[in-house]
């Protein structure tokens, strides 16, 4: 809530991107939001915000209010200026090893037992060694600074290593060094100011934004002006409107296929120099990747595209532009009662366009997902939401100890959502010319889509006061939402709740303050527009038939509204002159009917039912502990807040005669689930086999999978927050640590990237002191701990030769999924900062305020047991949770800002 | 000021009315009616789609009959099929994909024939059923080839999320029924759908009756081992209603140049930019075996022959394995000519300069390199190659095998069915010499070496090439000597059916776990309830 006015913060990444797919991340929409025109943010929690706010408001509202002008004498201007430059953190990105080359074993050559390729290369009669360019992996022949053989560039006639034979190496140039300095740009510039009847403030933003990976840019400007004034001594009346305009180009791509840090984490060839592959591409504009489909034809690789090539080539762009306007007229009826009528626009207009040059390695893209070498397919989104509020509020002592507030309001909410999308089909036919009419077959029909929502919200609440001491909230809520069946699609919620300062009545002298509060609410929510009926889907014409397929879910014309029921209980303290306070809740919370969509058997017909499912219960409890520990009469200030978290969740049940819902499901055969008497959102998938709590290790040494099993449970224990902030005179020094304790990740990076060897952790030497890589019979190999089928401890050292041995990505045999799920716990220095407002005697000259600030975010992760990604990397979107693949590195960065208020 | 607050609350109360709301959520860029002939060729469509293409996600059958071999990734041809989740996909094209569109497609046409007030005459909407029936009871039959046991009584019922699985011999019942009462059913004077949404026979109702008697008498052949009474039965009736005749009457779709219509091994194969199936050594080597000139058609791009060396000097070089090769020399003039060669030969020397080529296929279970190995015949990378799931050939093998049964209404001898089932498959792929090969004494049915089932077999399964479901299956009914096993396993590890997969034990586990254990175990292993030699 921006104002009084719902912002859209949908990510508007498609349903694969979040289902960890394909895709680019698209963001979120609440990022039009300029941080330098916010004064406050408060957050809202508990069912008590819901009936002013309306269901989206059931797990809280981040109330935002922005900077307005003020009555003062002449034109205010504040000016601000930072950069914040960011380089990745090491600790969070691939570590490769650097002992073996490229292959998945010994199996190439004429005997099909060696590491390389052979032919005559330069002719003299004799074959040659060629690194077997074709695989993408770390699992071949052992570096060896004697021996020369031909590698990708030997092949590229514009590469000085052309028909050069150079030594067996690792690069020199890791994929770390793709990636490049972050660097931010943020301006901006207000002015203000207003008499007795008026006030107006305007404001312009610019930020600029050069990401981590090559050719990635952001930009984006804000204009912004609010106004307010009294027409007459009851009317007053107030506008805001703000212009947004964003331009991007290369996002970042995500999910597994399609993704450079995929081809990075998992799918390289450790002997591979980014460094010469940035060259050649900056010399050639070509498409030579160290992965040609045959060395003959270097520039047309087999699995990956030139990183450079990805990005300089097959960018995406984007622009956005985005009106956030609002009117409100205010009456005061007399001096107890006034009216308020608001009107508000969000709407924005976004078009997306992706690119895929010729000569790229045919990926699926497009409308139709067919593999294509090449493509451009054109996005048109258009999302609006309209808000029509009024509200009567009142507010009055109605005795000496009794005070009331009151308000009585209605709401009108309409949201629109529009898109098409079209694409090239077939390939395109010139380069450079991303047009839908470059497309070398006729295009595909556009997918289009076009939904609308209303909901009428009623709405009453009453707080009663007696003697500043106790104090009474009800409120109740009637919402009619079109998104649920015409039968079913009122829904009536309320809320109570009670508190008691009782430090108005126990007299201490060493407590400031104490209140206990009890509340409980109920909320109702509505679902997405369209899933009460089912439409067709059109397919392109097979010849002259014509297709249409029903869809993979299947809607629901019975669903009902959503409840959820929250208790909570709190106590909040302060004492010793405000030298310690504290704030402790319990909660708990019953969400029923949730609506969801969930994976059904396709002996069905379908995919997925979209249902309202049974009950998931969440209970915990939220501290928080803080104070100024140190205050000297000097002015330094030492304050600490502790916040600490511990939810705990557990599915009651779900639909009747199932005790299963799977929510995603993800590569690697993991899947995400709700499961009956289990916490929401645990992992499944093949698992250890265990005998008497041991794991059982099969006769070649290697762990027994076993399908089906309970895999990791993606919630964490608990979570916390210690904020620090020393201040002495202008000068303000904080920082915030960040920890979250237990919680379960499942890396099909990991799962993949030890699989083809290019991990550092798939090298050294093993406990005899013998490289891992060596054969058993040599004294390589791992022994995992574990036992026999019989029970007995295992004495088996497994191989790990050849990609198919101990780091190898599993079977329904051996080597569960389950290797690869790890420990999601973090502690982590997330923000220091210092800041220095500047003393009023040294600038008064020129300004009334100068504040410097250097801000670092992401410094130091003081502890995690992830290996080569940050725990908090993975998908996030929707309900998934608990799964990594193609994790972007976190990004370290250091900012300094200036502001300056004339 | 109350004049003003009344009339609008009165105007909210107005706009919140049933009919606006209801009419705000319903889909505007999609339709919520479309007629069932859509549906049928989207449902037909993807029953081919589903059997032709060769995807290592969805379809590994072509693998699993060892016709092809694979590249950098062997792990299908090593018969993982959990990595892909291969079974779920199966599952999902036959279930999701396939059948739900023509079950929908037949809940429209029985909803258009009851509501009486149809503009379309009855006879019509009763042979749209009866099409949608055929088709669904052959993606049926290749789901219980598949699987065994699956969920047929309680399936498209969206009330009931957790289907039992049926006992396999039962739903082949069933499906019998489903083709003798679609057969029934038609009244060949009208018309079904129209021609354009026929992508297989163009509207031809006599040809879906031929399809469904010889797809009867697929299933009775299946049975021959297990229910010998029965297997007669479905076979004669499906004889006495008339099964193809010719490759005319092949179940086939023909693609188009374009995607998104291409063949599907088109897309897998060209469109993919990748090159991960060879030609395999257990098909390269039996063509050379049987000096059988399909395989100028079957595999591609034979392979330079490596002279043995000495002191860098080409020396006479002896091959000595197998029966025969296939030597492609170069004339004076660049023309290639083709001879056939029994081993052991010599390859002097003085041949390099005709640059001799051998054809060679990929070990079977192994990662190959595709630069040394063969390649898949050319015809197979055309986009508008015909995509077939029952050919004439078939049935004339699976007649010579009824003939050598007995007590199936037969009206020639095994020999003879055997002949037209290999001159079918010649004429198929429009090789030629079929005469000269059935010439051979190792071809010529009283001479070929091995009993009946292996004489059969190895034709068949060379007739079901780019078929590889059917091939998998003949090898798994007739279990012919000729497969080859991945290093490290037996022949007890080839497949003979695919585990469940593994997410319906997720969404339906107690129906999953009882029919496994119905079954004999969810496993590979587990023979399907006719395999019983």
């Amino acid at each position: 809530m921006v104002d009084g006015v719902p912002i859209d913060n949908r990510t508007g990444n498609s349903t694969a991107q979040q289902a960890g797919g394909y895709g680019y991340d698209y963001g979120n929409a609440a990022s039009d939001i300029n941080p330098d025109d916010v004064e406050s943010i408060n957050i809202l929690k508990g069912a008590a915000a819901t009936a002013l706010y309306g269901s989206r408001a059931s797990n809280g509202v981040v109330l935002i209010t922005t900077k307005k002008g003020t009555s003062r004498k002449g034109i205010g201007i504040s000016l601000s200026t930072g950069v914040t430059v960011g380089k990745i953190d090491k600790k969070t990105f691939a570590e490769y090893q650097d002992q073996y080359g490229a292959g998945y074993g010994p199996s190439y050559g004429p005997t099909r037992s060696g590491y390389f390729e052979e032919d005559d290369i330069d002719g003299d009669g004799t074959p040659d060694l060629i690194v077997p360019l074709t695989e993408d992996a770390s699992y071949g022949g052992r570096f060896d600074p004697n021996l020369n053989v031909y590698h990708w560039d030997s092949f590229v006639p514009e590469s000085d290593n052309f028909g050069k034979k150079y030594p067996y190496l690792a690069a020199k140039n890791s994929p770390v060094e793709f990636f490049e300095t972050q660097r931010t740009l943020n301006n901006s510039i207000s002015l203000y100011g207003g008499d007795d009847k008026s006030t107006f403030r305007v404001s312009y933003t610019n930020y600029d934004m050069k990401d981590i990976l090559p050719n990635s840019r952001m930009k984006k400007h804000t204009v912004k002006f609010t106004g307010g004034t009294k027409i007459n001594e009851k009317l007053k009346a107030d506008v805001s409107f703000q212009y947004n305009f964003n331009d991007v180009k290369g996002r970042f791509s995500t999910g597994y296929s399609d993704n450079l840090m995929t081809q990075f984490r998992s799918w390289w060839q450790v002997n591979a120099d980014v460094k010469a592959l940035e060259d050649i591409y900056k010399k050639t504009g070509k498409n030579y990747n160290w992965n040609p489909k045959n060395y003959s034809n270097p520039e047309t690789p087999i699995f990956w595209d030139n990183p450079y090539w990805t990005r300089y080539e097959n960018y995406n762009t984007d622009t956005r532009s985005r009106i956030i306007s609002r009117v409100s007229l205010n009456y005061t009826i007399n001096d107890w009662l006034s009216l308020t009528g608001r009107a508000s626009i969000d709407k924005y207009d976004e078009v997306r366009e992706e690119r895929r040059q010729i000569g790229s390695v045919p990926t699926a893209f497009g409308i139709n997902r067919n593999d294509e070498g090449s493509g451009y397919q054109r996005e048109e989104r258009t999302v609006s939401e309209y808000n029509y509020d009024l509200l009567l509020t009142a507010s009055k002592q109605l005795s000496d100890d009794l005070s009331l507030s009151a308000l009585l309001g209605s709401n009108i909410r309409r949201n629109t959502f529009e898109t098409v999308r079209s694409s090239s089909n077939g390939g395109l036919m010139a380069r450079n010319v991303w047009a839908l009419s470059n497309s070398t077959n006729p295009n595909p029909f556009p997918v289009e889509d076009a939904t609308e929502k209303e909901v009428y919200g009623y709405f009453a609440n009453v707080n009663l006061g007696y003697k500043q001491m106790l104090y009474l909230d009800l409120t109740d809520r009637v919402d009619i939402s079109s998104s649920l069946p015409v039968n079913n699609n009122t829904y009536n919620y309320w809320s109570g709740a009670l508190s008691f300062v009782f430090s108005e009545v126990i007299n201490t002298n060493w407590m400031d303050f104490g209140k206990v509060r009890l509340s409980y609410g109920e909320v109702g929510n509505d679902t997405d527009a369209n899933r009460t009926s089912d439409a067709y889907k059109r397919f392109d014409n097979f010849g002259n038939t014509v297709l249409y397929s029903r869809n993979n879910t299947k809607n629901n014309p019975e669903l009902k509204p959503e409840r959820i029921k929250s208790i909570e209980a709190g106590l909040a303290m302060a004492a010793f002159d405000n030298r310690v306070n504290f704030d402790v809740s319990f909660y708990k919370t019953n969400a029923t009917d949730q609506i969801m969509e969930v994976k059904v058997s396709d002996a069905t017909g379908y995919s997925a039912k979209v249902v309202n499912g049974g009950e998931v219960e969440n209970r915990g409890i939220e501290l928080v502990l803080g104070g100024d520990i140190i205050r000297t009469n000097s002015g330094f200030t030492w304050n600490t807040t502790i916040n600490w978290t511990k939810n705990q969740s557990e599915v009651i049940s779900l639909a009747e005669g199932v005790n299963n819902f799977v929510l995603g499901d993800y590569q690697g055969g993991v899947t995400l689930n709700a499961t009956v008497g289990q916490p929401f959102g645990i992992l499944k998938g093949t698992g250890f086999q265990y005998l008497n709590g041991q794991k059982v290790v099969n006769d070649d040494g290697y762990y027994v999978s076993v399908a089906d099993q309970i895999i990791g449970d993606p919630n964490p224990d608990w979570l916390g927050g210690i904020n620090n902030s020393f201040s002495y005179k202008g000068l303000t020094l904080g920082f915030l640590i960040d920890i979250q304790r237990g919680g379960d990740v499942y890396s099909l990076d990991m799962h993949y990237g030890q699989g083809t060897g290019v991990l550092a952790n798939t090298v050294g030497l093993n406990d005899k002191g013998n490289p891992i890589r060596s054969p058993v019979e040599d004294g390589g190999g791992i022994l995992f701990p574990g036992v026999t089928a019989n029970g007995e401890p295992n004495t088996t050292y497994a191989s790990a030769t050849t990609y198919g041995g101990a780091f190898y990505w599993g079977d329904d045999k051996f080597n569960p999924g389950q290797m690869t799920v790890y420990d999601a716990s973090y502690v982590k220095l997330r923000e220091l900062s210092l800041t220095y407002t500047l003393p009023k005697t040294w600038i008064k000259s020129f300004a009334q305020r100068v504040d410097l600030s250097l801000v670092g975010r992401n410094l130091w992760i003081i502890d995690k047991n992830l290996p080569y990604a940050d725990p908090e990397s993975g998908l996030g979107a929707g309900n998934a949770q608990g799964y990594i693949s193609g994790a972007y590195p976190t990004v370290r960065s250091m900012g300094f800002k200036l502001d300056i208020e004339l | 000021m109350k004049k003003i607050l009344i009339l609008a609350f009165a105007a909210l109360g107005l706009v919140a009315c049933d009919d606006r709301m209801e009419k705000l959520n319903k889909p505007t860029k999609n339709p919520l009616e479309v007629p069932a002939s859509t549906l049928y060729a989207q449902g037909v469509r993807e029953a081919f789609d589903m059997m032709v293409n060769t995807n290592v996600n969805e379809n590994v059958w072509r693998l699993f009959a060892q016709y092809w071999a694979q590249t950098t990734y062997p792990d299908e041809s090593q018969y993982n099929l959990v990595g892909r989740t291969i079974p779920a996909t199966v599952w999902q094209n036959g279930y999701r994909d396939a059948l739900s569109d023509l079950v929908e497609g037949r809940r429209l046409v029985v909803a258009e024939m009851e509501s009486g007030t149809s503009s379309i005459p009855e006879e019509v909407l009763k042979n749209q059923i009866a099409l949608l029936d055929i088709m669904s009871a052959y993606v049926y039959s290749v789901l219980v080839d598949t699987f065994g046991d699956i969920p047929f009584e309680e399936t498209f019922d969206t009330e009931n999320v957790t289907p039992k699985y049926d006992d396999a011999a039962a739903t082949y019942d069933n499906i019998v029924v489903m083709l003798d009462e679609a057969v029934a059913s038609i009244d060949f004077d009208a018309e079904g759908f129209a021609n354009t949404q026929d992508p297989v026979y163009e509207g031809s109702l006599e040809n879906w009756a031929k399809f469904a008697a010889t797809l009867k008498m697929r299933l009775g052949m299946r049975l021959a081992d297990v229910d010998a009474a029965k297997s007669q039965k479905w076979v004669n009736e499906a004889l006495a209603a008339g099964i193809f005749e010719s490759n005319a009457d092949n179940a086939s779709i023909t693609y188009f140049s374009v995607a998104p219509n291409t063949n599907p091994l088109y897309e897998d194969l060209v469109l993919s930019g990748r090159a991960d199936f060879i030609v395999s050594n257990t098909l390269v080597d039996l063509l050379n075996d049987l000096q059988d000139p399909r395989m100028m058609t079957y595999a591609a791009n034979p392979i330079s022959f490596k002279f043995r060396e000495e002191n860098e000097v080409k020396q006479d070089s002896l091959i000595e394995d197998g029966v025969g090769r296939f030597v492609l020399y170069e004339d004076a003039d660049g023309n290639d000519y083709l001879e056939y060669k029994e081993t052991p030969f010599v390859m002097p020397a003085s041949d390099a300069g005709k640059n001799p080529r051998l054809y060679v296929g990929g070990v079977y279970g192994s990662a190959n390199s595709y630069k040394v190995y063969s390649h898949i015949g050319d015809v197979y990378y055309v986009p508008e190659l015909k995509g077939t799931i029952i050919n004439y050939a078939e049935t004339q093998f699976l007649l010579a095998e009824a003939a050598e049964r007995g007590g199936y209404n037969t009206t020639m001898s095994a020999e003879e069915y055997y002949n037209t089932g290999i001159k079918a498959s010649f004429d198929q792929w429009d090789v030629e010499g079929v005469n000269d090969y059935l010439a051979l004494d190792h071809i010529a049915y009283t001479t070929a070496p091995g009993d009946w089932k292996q004489k059969i077999g190895t034709q068949m399964w060379l007739a079901l090439y780019n078929q590889g479901f059917e091939g998998w299956t003949t090898w798994r009914r007739l279990d012919m000597d000729l497969m080859n096993t991945p290093a490290g396993m037996d022949f007890e590890d080839i497949p003979v059916r695919f585990t469940y997969p593994l997410n319906e034990g997720q969404l339906n586990g107690q129906n999953y776990h009882s029919a496994g254990e119905k079954i004999g175990g969810d496993k590979v292993s587990t023979k399907l309830f006719w395999d019983a030699n």
